[in-house]
């Protein structure tokens, strides 16, 4: 494929003036047919590799990804930009709008999935009868059982490319270390993969931990801090609850601040209208969950606080990763008190059974299948057995796995269960143990007294570039020498007539304040 | 304050003879034959399906809070009565003027479709002014985007008069309404880049409960569509909205098959079997034409003897219960009849 096209194509349809970097060269491989494995850092424009290829090519793209909101913005920013023949197809869709996306497949150059879609025959069925070009897995560290965010299904797609007549793959992510990264090229059977891995530090940004003593320090420190500096804002959360919590108390005290809140609970509408306004400059803070930020591109982001720690550095990283693209100074700020493990805690004891609890759960469902082999709904099993969604799912995967479901069918063989409930308990152990572990590492690097930069980093690459501005809390750092560039937008309250005038761009509105 | 005072209004007419899920089904425009009859005989019909998008775990927090406060009382068979402070606070109200916005039965099914067109069309004709034609669209329903392409390639030609005539009508109709309506409305618009707020920050900004703001907007679309249709030549743009709007015409399709064989004077026994559908079903859709026609054939149902029975049971009982009614007729009358007759009466 000749350069200049490529540059064309960037240009005129994605209105792009230049390639970021490792972008042309991943391109480049993907245009001749190679297989390619790209770790590239959160920001550098990852979904670009695809989305460039998948509007050059004859056949179809199918992008795997698992967030089903990142799915949705990303097919509204294409159709946005005129790139139409893109659709997303998850389990949550309306069954009318899915036929007919499916009769009219090949009219379409990129359909993103959910992995559990494509689990299913129809869909498959229906892949099969049409050219796949390129199959792209997002977020490609959850086909590892050592990765921090393991998805059974993800496992499966070795066995969906075979099914699809083995087109080219492209595995994607930001975070994944040497041990992921052989967990990802082993479970695909690619073993010729070519292999783009791009360092992941970032030296615009200014690292910083803060110990407080309780929940209110926490807010005061956070009031203070942004009394002094109004600019784009993230404060990260882990509970829902406390984004809204927290960006009222926030608003109460920051009057002259605009102040949302963001998480996976809002509808789709309300959380599209909080991103949209964050980028146009209508907002400077949004208290948020992780769902907020995938696939936002606002290049000035300077603040991102964390309230709570996230489960691993993994995600810290992601997080974090989202200030200062324009490679302007940006602060991280974590928060910390004591006693904050214990919401970590409890996250990752919702997301696996408990090994104690596993003989008790597969006596459930021994009677359950002496009374009828056929699993019931999982509204009912979750009932019954007493386990949150993602355990279930979890379960289910291993017993499949183990030949103890097949066709939602519960089968029992005694020796066969014996063993198999063995060796279940066991990886439940052993994932338990690596969470464990996720969660020691960052709460070991939030107390490391030496440089914090030099101590994120070293789990993913062996040096780092030296910081364009302060380095971290511990080298010196104080937000007194931070000077930013400040928001100045007003907040005026005008009468409704004048905002109508506004929006309409009618006439003389601009004389008028109230 | 308006979702409380909805159900509260709801509870009273109500009394004892529905249990509160009757006020959820009536708020969210269920499409069975007993909702819509509830919503004609307790003369309900304004709040018909004003509330949609209502959830049903929101419904059952705010019964929950109308409880605590003591303004309703729940009984036994999950029925609802006002206490004294909710008689009180019914009487109050009773001249909130945006409650008197409300025409659910007309506007149900067309209010949601006029607010999207109107959002979609505001933010395409604001953009397009500015040349920017790559703005993430507020709704993304395949029938409203093609509805705002098709005005926008009528209009591009003539695109600046077209925007200021579209902020002339939209000026106007915000003029009936009060202040914070109005601003209410505007700050929930988006335009050139400008997103428009979410419900949730309207009602912070504005101190309301989020469980009012749909309703809000739906009372001042149902204002805005009455103004309209008063006098549709002072909106002409507006008009073009009233194009292919869903018809709230009552009846549903199977019922309007049932119908045809009706007027083709096939009894229900015999349209039963034609249509392979238990007998009880034709006997809804006939109580669903009911309810429509205004010539129903009554008699060819219930004999004039039996009806005033059945008009006397309700008077007797002063409950619309089908039992307490069917307790107090002769056996010969069949609960079918009585659905009937309540229907064709449109008591109240």
């Amino acid at each position: 494929m000749i350069k200049r096209k490529l540059e064309e194509q960037l240009k005129s349809q994605f209105h792009i003036s230049s390639f970021r970097p490792g972008q042309e060269e991943i391109i480049q491989d993907i245009m001749d047919g190679h297989d390619v494995l790209a770790i590239l850092p959160t920001g550098s424009g990852k979904s670009l590799c695809y989305q460039l290829p998948a509007s050059l090519s004859e056949g179809l793209t199918i992008v795997v990804s698992p967030l089903i909101s990142l799915m949705e913005d990303q097919v509204k920013q294409l159709k946005a930009i005129g790139f139409k023949a893109v659709e997303a197809l998850n389990s949550f869709m309306d069954p009318r709008e899915k036929r007919r996306v499916l009769q009219q497949l090949d009219q379409y150059k990129l359909i993103y999935l959910s992995p559990e879609i494509l689990q299913q025959k129809d869909i498959i069925g229906r892949l099969k009868q049409i050219t796949v070009d390129l199959l792209v897995i997002d977020e490609a560290h959850c086909i590892s059982q050592w990765g921090h965010e393991f998805r059974p299904d993800y496992l499966r797609l070795g066995d969906v490319l075979k099914q699809l007549h083995d087109p080219a793959v492209m595995a994607l992510s930001a975070t994944a270390t040497k041990e992921v990264q052989h967990d990802i090229i082993a479970s695909l059977d690619r073993p010729d993969i070519v292999r783009h891995i791009y360092p992941m530090d970032r030296e615009n940004i200014t690292f910083t931990v803060k110990k407080v003593e309780n929940d209110r320090q926490k807010q005061d420190t956070i009031t203070r801090l942004l009394k002094r500096y109004r600019v784009p804002t993230l404060i990260y959360f882990s509970s829902k609850r406390k984004t809204e919590e927290v960006a009222a108390v926030l608003s109460k005290h920051l009057p002259s601040h605009r102040i949302a809140f963001y998480h996976g609970g809002m509808d789709q509408l309300d959380r599209v209208a909080i991103q949209q306004q964050f980028m146009n400059d209508q907002l400077d803070i949004i208290c948020c969950t992780s769902a907020f930020g995938m696939g936002i591109n606002k290049q000035d982001i300077r603040l991102v606080l964390h309230y709570h720690f996230p489960l691993q550095i993994e995600s810290y990283l992601q997080e974090i990763g989202r200030a200062g693209r324009d490679g302007q100074s940006s602060v991280s700020l974590l928060l910390y008190s004591p006693g904050d493990e214990a919401l970590p805690k409890s996250i990752i004891a919702n997301e696996l059974p408990q090994a104690d609890d596993a003989d008790q759960l597969f006596r459930t469902l021994y009677q359950l299948y002496l009374k009828e082999p056929q699993l019931p709904s999982t509204d009912k099993v979750l009932d019954l057995l007493e386990v949150t969604e993602i355990q279930w799912r979890f379960l289910h995967y291993q017993m499949e796995k183990h030949g103890m479901i097949k066709n939602n069918q519960l089968v029992f063989q005694k020796q066969d269960w014996e063993q198999s409930i063995r060796e279940i308990k066991q990886f439940m152990i052993a994932r338990a143990a690596l969470k464990q572990r996720k969660l020691d590492e960052i709460t070991s690097w939030i107390h490391e007294e030496r440089c914090l930069r030099e101590h994120l980093y070293k789990g993913f690459q062996n040096n780092y570039k030296s910081p364009t501005y302060a380095c971290c809390s511990n080298c010196g750092f104080s937000f007194k020498n931070w000077v930013p560039e400040q928001t100045r937008a007003e907040k005026t309250i005008y009468s409704w007539e004048t905002k109508l005038k506004k929006l309409f761009f009618i006439g003389d509105y601009d004389s008028e304040t109230k | 304050m308006l979702f409380d005072y909805i159900v509260i209004s709801c509870c009273s007419r109500f009394r004892d003879g529905r249990s509160i899920s009757a006020v959820y089904h009536l708020l969210k425009g269920k499409r069975s034959i007993q909702t819509v009859q509830d919503s004609h005989i307790y003369q309900l019909n304004h709040f018909y399906g004003i509330y949609p998008t209502l959830q049903k775990q929101d419904f059952d927090e705010q019964i929950h809070k109308l409880v605590d406060d003591s303004l309703l009382v729940l009984n036994n068979d999950n029925t609802a009565a006002l206490t004294d402070s909710g008689q009180h606070l019914l009487h109050r109200q009773a001249n909130h003027g945006i409650v008197h916005y409300f025409n659910g039965m007309d506007y149900y099914q067309k209010a949601p479709v006029f607010l999207e067109r109107l959002l979609l069309l505001i933010q395409t004709v604001t953009n397009s002014a500015e040349n920017n034609f790559q703005f993430i669209p507020v709704i993304d329903k395949p029938i409203i985007t093609n509805w705002v392409k098709k005005q926008y390639h009528q209009l591009r030609h003539h695109q600046a008069v077209f925007r200021s005539q579209l902020y002339k009508e939209l000026y106007q109709l915000l003029q009936c309404c009060s202040e914070t309506e109005a601003n209410i409305f505007v700050d929930s618009l988006s335009g050139y880049n400008h997103y428009g707020m979410s419900s949730f920050q309207i009602a912070d900004s504005y101190g309301l409960k989020r469980v009012d703001i749909p309703l809000v907007k739906t009372a001042m679309i149902h204002q805005m569509l009455s103004i309209i249709t008063r006098n549709t030549t002072a909106y002409p743009i507006f008009a073009r909205f009233f194009h292919d709007l869903p018809q709230a015409s009552g009846i549903t399709n199977s019922a309007s098959k049932t119908k045809e064989l009706l007027d083709k004077q096939y009894s229900a026994e015999e349209i039963a079997a034609r249509r392979h559908l238990r007998l009880n079903t034709i006997y809804d859709h006939v109580v669903e034409i009911a309810l429509y026609e205004d010539e129903f054939p009554l008699e060819q149902y219930v004999t004039t003897d039996k009806q005033s029975e059945i008009l006397a049971a309700v008077n007797d009982t002063s409950s619309y219960k089908l039992k307490d009614i069917k307790w107090k007729v002769s056996e010969t009358i069949s609960y079918f009849q009585i659905r009937l007759v309540l229907a064709v009466e449109k008591i109240s």
